[in-house]
């Protein structure tokens, strides 16, 4: 397409333009007529559109994911929590243990050891149970509600 | 205090059916964006979720250095340009001077109003607007439907000015060509 081409279809372009924004009537050159029906066309509005309710439940998405970052801090800590407080009653133990091991005999290992295990297993249960119970934990985090 | 910033000010600080009042205030714009780039319904749909679930999110960040529809277009440009370079598709294509037309031997009755009632006319047109590049589409559904300015629309997609007014005026045309073709105008 030469420059002259470019040119004279930009004039029709911003002629069409013009008379579309200012109401003019049709009919002085088709040319500047089909471009206003092509400029017609693209004013229409899409179909499909986005369903109905698509503020409410999009709304609703966005405070529960509000809501899963506090939950998750407070997961996050309470088992910060956990950990420390299993390392401060469960550290003589494990020294014990280590001893022990460095000495390994199967029979000699401490009861103890086994049962604190045991324990801090049965918390983390407990507690994914617990949030799973109560609805909190995410099962899709980024599913689509539509 | 703008509507902007009003708005902004109570979602932030999670007002009651603050959100859901910017949803319905932007969601046309965001559905323009998302479902001109994708084309697929049910992508752009979830994408559009996505694009309000982020500006929920990163809402805090906004800066009012432009329009709140702006701002949010240009996240909706990004998660739907993001969606189509994973999937390998191109955003735009590029320019080609060769074609040429004779528009100047054109001297028939062509009846605007007629054309613009006949169905089947605006469906080619609904049709061939339909296979423009996605970022064509989009600029061309931004400017005529959404009636933003050259300067809003290379805020949101990034491009410069002169280059959206390129792409503008090459959807046209190319429109325009095959509304021609249609009507059996002898080019």
């Amino acid at each position: 397409m030469n420059t002259n081409d470019v040119d004279r279809d930009m004039r029709l372009q911003v002629e069409a333009e013009r008379a579309e924004r200012e109401g003019l009537p049709a009919g002085r050159d088709p040319r500047v007529d089909r471009y206003r029906l092509v400029m017609r066309a693209l004013r229409q509005p899409l179909e499909p559109r986005l369903p109905a309710d698509f503020d409410s439940r999009v709304a609703e998405l966005a405070l529960q994911r509000d809501g899963d970052g506090f939950e998750d801090l407070l997961v996050s800590l309470l088992l910060l929590a956990m950990g420390i407080g299993a390392l401060l009653f469960v550290g003589p133990s494990l020294a014990k243990m280590a001893q022990s091991i460095v000495n390994i005999s199967l029979p000699q290992l401490p009861w103890h050891s086994a049962v604190m295990a045991g324990i801090c297993i049965g918390v983390v249960w407990a507690v994914d149970r617990l949030l799973t119970l109560q609805g909190w934990k995410r099962t899709h985090p980024g599913a689509c509600v539509f | 205090m703008s509507d902007d910033q009003e708005l902004v000010t109570a979602v932030i600080a999670r007002a009651p059916g603050a959100f859901e009042r910017l949803i319905a205030r932007h969601k046309a714009l965001v559905w323009h964006v998302v479902y001109r780039m994708v084309k697929h319904p049910e992508d752009a749909r979830e994408l559009s979720q996505d694009v309000f679930l982020r500006v929920h999110q990163r809402l805090h960040q906004y800066r009012f250095e432009s329009s709140l529809a702006t701002w949010i277009g240009r996240v909706a440009f990004s998660v739907a340009s993001r969606h189509l370079q994973k999937k390998r598709l191109p955003l735009a294509e590029p320019a080609n001077d060769e074609e040429s037309d004779a528009l100047d031997d054109v001297g028939d009755g062509f009846d605007l109003e007629a054309a613009c009632a006949d169905r089947e006319t605006m469906q080619l047109l609904n049709a061939a607007i339909e296979e423009l590049p996605p970022v064509q589409r989009t600029l061309v559904t931004l400017y005529h439907l959404d009636e933003m300015g050259i300067t809003e629309i290379g805020t949101i997609t990034g491009l410069p000015e002169g280059t959206v007014k390129n792409y503008l005026f090459r959807a046209r045309q190319r429109l325009r060509r095959q509304l021609e073709t249609r009507l059996g105008v002898t080019a």
